[in-house]
């Protein structure tokens, strides 16, 4: 699909969408405010349509509030116990009687409701249109005076024409045939029915609304043929449209018997207007009629282009609906773009139209409250079909609303591309590069905060009581800042503490040993770093040993392969020596070499397995049986089984060993070859005829056995003897392997036990000690 | 019949340094000097024993015995430089009847090469170590009627402290028993400071029936705790 034409689609879609959806909710608004206050829309919206001004409700209540007025004219001063204030109709005409200036003149021929104005020096043409109930309650109330101020200011207004007579008698008339037969032939002749038969009425030229009030009933003509009064029935007087003396809903006063009253309204009203009629240099002005005929007009026009604009609306909704799969990617391209617009910047106007949403519809429902209806009948004339500006100008907040609920549905969390979420995020990664320390100590700003606004709170909360309301809010605010700062401390901490107890417990875990866990905690913390670190330890700590496992078990490996190599030829000259001694006919000395070569082969031996076994347990590898055993016995067995060897030797052994058993826990074959060779060792290097002490003794915790014997040699006392390869004398000349003491501390170290040896002067001392079993 | 032994390592010399020993002892001795040339001699000629090495070239020594123990039931003496423990144990449990460590002994492989053709070629007493009057533990045999204790069906010479000694621990083999309490059953003596006199008496009887008495196979010393005749 060629992309031109999908954007094109994509914005058609999108804009008609919109714009249906704006002037459907603009109309229908329009709609239920334009319904508000009519009894019959219906009947109101033919009306409205069928362009004649005579035929609306407004046009009825006028002219009978005038019918109303004239009445009152009528017997005006004859009332014996008048209760009106004889000032309240002044007052209306004074009012009525502002000056208008040429401008407002020119203005109101274009727009009907100058500004600056109210409502009743527009409307008031001291007709009391508004007030039809009250003239018709009030009656009796007028005075002559102010019968004939009204007639003064009234008659010059050509729209409506009238006579009122009374007993007979023309009261007052500004049209003086106006009702007489006078057998002229006029365009109209209306026919009406008086005490003395029918009648026929002259009309004048370009009117054709007749009103005759006969003393009992009010016949209404127009054009010729007798109105139709009875839209609603006579039923109920509320729900009635005209309220007529004479009729049901408005019997006729008694009052008003002998009164006659002729009065004729123009098919075209138009501008009145009357300079300096009251001497005082006032314009009076009366256009009421006319203003009803534009409005009636424009009401008219208003309704054809609601008409139009909710088709226009419905071709709309229609493209949208035809377009809604371009649509919906036009949303989702036009989010992408809003998606990297600050959030401030989408969110503070859609809060200022709500707020300003809200202030309009609270002064609203205040006018309302004080207005009533006419409240509404003045917001009438603003929405319906009024306009395209003003749907533009709700297009466009519908628009920008629609914008920000767009990016709200299609961005996950709009509110972080923001300017606050940005400045968070400075504040954050300043923060992050303090040290730790200095980052708690910054904590205790909210401390310092919380404890000022703390302070504040019950001045305010005093100064509240004794100031009043703002002061109050401003109290609530400061509460809500003390909540608000409170929790972000209390999450601040409790995070803080979550990530310790981790740290914590990661440094326990090191240091019992478990190396592979690697703990987390998330990079804005503090303490983040310090786990970093401890986790590089641990990294650090588990190469080290892997390698030293590696190297310990190479070095095993390189003394068993070694030990092999060595041990082949060995065992080829083992094998030949022992066959070279069973030679027979060999001479003396040759059987000395070979008794050398044979026990100089066997010393090899012993030392290759030595070897090997001296570094096996130095790695750790040598393999043990642990079983508890008795400590006395075993070295009982041991010098049991090196008798011979001791008999043989210049030293002997003096033993000090406990009869009851001392039971320790280890490896018996091991710990044999431990006193063997401290035995051995001792019988070798003893100066002769000196004497071997082994002790044992059974301690609280620690059987403890020694090992003592003069040394023939001067011992060395800067050497630790239990190295390997490592001799008393420093010639090497004697038969041992130099691992004895080695081997023997490894292999007590493998047991568990610990091995110790000490030089005192010529004094040798081993000790072997063992946790003793109870 | 002289036996007719193959002895099979990589190591010319050594293999030369068995045959003479073994010649000696009046064997005739069959030389191999890797697994294959083993496994074809065998399969050639009449062999009673083998003496095996384990690190060899072509084919070692332990997939060498099994493959021989596919076929034939003939004793196998395994001979290693390795020395450990495990290696023992793996190689007896793939089939070699004995194991003996390098450097050997001479005379202690000439001594288990005796041993294992006289259980192969006799196949021991049957009846004997059916009867009750027999414990049967390897290579030991003790009587108790007669109390007579042989090793490879030769009788042992023993004096009558050893017999006693013997017997008991023959008797109740695998068990431990200290140095005190032999002494008192023995000896019929209240036992003081007996470990030396217990331990001369065991080393003359090691002496006696073990192959290396300073590796001793069959009486043991317990470290720490006594003495006893290992079950085998």
């Amino acid at each position: 699909m060629d992309i031109k034409s999908k954007k094109s689609k994509m914005v058609i879609g999108l804009v008609s969408w919109l714009a249906g959806f704006t002037i459907i909710i603009v109309n229908l608004s329009g709609l239920c405010l334009e319904m508000y206050g009519y009894r019959d829309f219906p009947k109101h919206v033919e009306e409205v349509l069928g362009r004649d001004y005579q035929d609306t409700e407004e046009f009825r209540d006028y002219i009978l509030g005038c019918m109303s007025d004239f009445l009152e004219m009528s017997v005006a001063g004859t009332n014996p116990d008048q209760v009106g204030e004889p000032g309240e109709f002044l007052d209306e005409w004074e009012a009525a009687a502002e000056p208008w200036t040429e401008e407002e003149m020119s203005i109101l021929e274009e727009d009907y409701i100058p500004s600056g104005k109210t409502y009743y020096n527009y409307y008031g043409s001291g007709f009391g249109w508004d007030g039809g109930y009250d003239v018709v309650y009030d009656w009796w109330s007028m005075t002559k005076a102010e019968a004939e101020d009204m007639h003064d200011r009234i008659r010059y207004n050509t729209n409506i024409l009238y006579r009122i007579e009374n007993k007979g008698e023309v009261l007052y008339t500004n049209y003086e045939s106006l009702g007489l037969d006078s057998g002229q032939t006029e365009e109209w002749n209306y026919t009406i029915n008086t005490d003395g038969g029918e009648m026929n009425f002259v009309m004048p030229e370009g009117y054709n609304y007749l009103l005759y009030y006969d003393g009992e009933t009010l016949q209404v003509l127009k054009d010729g043929a007798e109105a139709d009064v009875s839209i609603h029935g006579y039923g109920d007087y509320w729900d009635y449209d005209w309220y007529i003396p004479g009729y049901n809903n408005v019997p006729a006063d008694d009052a008003y018997r002998d009164s006659r009253i002729y009065m004729a309204v123009a098919k075209e009203p138009e501008i009145i207007i009357k300079k300096n009629y009251d001497g005082k240099g006032n314009t009076y002005y009366s256009n009421l009629l006319y203003k009803m005929k534009m409005q009636s007009l424009d009401k008219a026009a208003s309704y054809r282009n609601w008409i139009f604009s909710s088709l226009l609306a419905f071709v709309f909704a229609a493209l949208g609906l035809t377009f809604r799969e371009y649509r919906k990617e036009a949303c989702v391209s036009i989010a992408r773009v809003t998606g990297k617009i600050w959030y401030e910047v989408k969110l503070l106007p859609v809060l200022a139209f709500f707020f300003l949403f809200l202030m309009a519809g609270i002064e609203a429902l205040r006018m309302f409250w004080w207005q009533g209806n006419s409240f509404v009948y003045e917001l009438q004339g603003f929405t319906i079909g009024r306009g395209i500006l003003f749907t533009v100008i709700f297009l466009l907040i519908i628009g920008f609303l629609w914008l920000f609920a767009n990016d709200a549905r299609y961005n996950k969390k709009p509110w972080r591309i923001s300017l606050t979420a940005k400045i968070i995020g400075l504040f954050r990664t300043s923060m992050l590069k303090l040290p730790f320390s200095k980052r708690m100590v910054r904590y205790n700003i909210w401390v310092f905060l919380l404890g000022l606004l703390s302070t504040l709170l019950p001045v305010t909360v005093f100064a509240a009581h004794r100031r009043g309301t703002e002061l109050l809010i401003i109290t609530f605010i400061l509460f809500v800042c003390i909540l608000f700062l409170q929790f972000l401390y209390a999450e601040n901490m409790r995070r803080l503490a979550v990530d310790m107890d981790r740290l914590v417990g990661q440094i326990e875990a090191v240091h019992n040993g478990e190396l592979q866990e690697n703990a987390e905690i998330s990079e804005t913390s503090g303490l983040a770093e310090a786990m970093e670190k401890l986790n590089d330890i641990r990294d650090g700590m588990n190469k080290a040993i892997d390698r030293q496992i590696k190297s310990e078990r190479m070095k095993v490996e390189l003394i068993a392969n070694v030990s092999h190599d060595i041990k082949t030829p060995l065992t080829s000259i083992i094998s030949y020596v022992e066959l070279l001694k069973q030679e027979e006919g060999m001479p003396e000395h040759v059987k000395e070499y070979v008794s050398i070569l044979e026990s100089k082969s066997q010393r090899l031996k012993t030392m290759v397995q030595d070897v090997f076994e001296v570094s096996k347990a130095a790695s750790g590898e040598l393999p043990v049986h642990m079983e508890n055993l008795d400590f006395c016995k075993l070295i009982h067995q041991t010098i049991a089984d090196m008798q011979e060897q001791i008999a043989d030797s210049p030293v002997s052994i003096k033993c000090e060993i406990p009869d009851e058993a001392v039971t320790i826990y280890a490896d018996g074959s091991r710990l044999y070859r431990v006193f063997q060779n401290l035995i051995q060792n001792a019988l070798k290097y003893s100066l002769e005829g000196s004497r071997i002490y082994i002790n044992l003794k059974n301690g609280e915790e620690d059987a403890v056995a020694s090992v003592k014997n003069t040394s023939k040699e001067e011992l060395p006392s800067d050497v630790d003897l239990t190295e390997r390869f490592i001799r008393g004398d420093k010639s090497r000349t004697d038969g041992g392997s130099g691992l004895g003491l080695s081997i023997a501390q490894s292999f007590t170290e493998a047991c568990g036990g610990s091995f110790k040896v000490e030089t005192i002067a010529d004094l040798f001392v081993v000790t072997v000690s063992f946790q003793s079993v109870k | 019949m002289k036996e007719r032994i193959l002895v099979v390592d990589d190591d010319r010399e050594i293999v030369k340094a068995i045959a003479l020993l073994l010649e000696k002892e009046e064997y005739e001795v069959l030389k191999a000097y890797d697994g294959m040339q083993a496994l074809e001699i065998i399969a050639e000629s009449q062999v009673q024993l083998i003496i095996i090495d384990v690190m060899m070239p072509k084919l070692d020594g332990l997939s060498a015995v099994m493959k021989i123990r596919e076929k034939r039931n003939i004793p196998i003496i395994l001979l290693s430089a390795k020395s450990e423990d495990t290696d023992k144990v793996l190689g007896l449990s793939i089939g070699a009847d004995d194991y003996v460590a390098k450097p050997y002994n001479p005379a202690e492989l000439a001594a288990r090469v005796k041993s294992q053709l006289r259980r192969y070629t006799c196949l021991g007493d049957i009846n004997a170590s059916l009867s009750t009057a027999n414990v049967v533990n390897g290579r030991l045999r003790y009587n108790k009627e007669e109390r007579v204790l042989y090793t490879d069906e030769e009788p042992v010479k023993l004096t009558a402290t050893e017999t006693k000694i013997v017997d008991l621990l023959m008797c109740n083999l695998g068990r431990v028993f200290p140095a005190e309490e032999i002494y008192r059953r023995v000896w019929n003596e209240e036992a003081y400071a007996v470990e030396n006199t217990v331990m001369v008496h065991i080393r003359r009887i090691r002496e006696k029936i073990e192959w290396n008495p300073k590796e001793p196979e069959y009486l043991k010393v317990v470290w720490g705790i006594g003495y006893k005749i290992e079950k085998k």
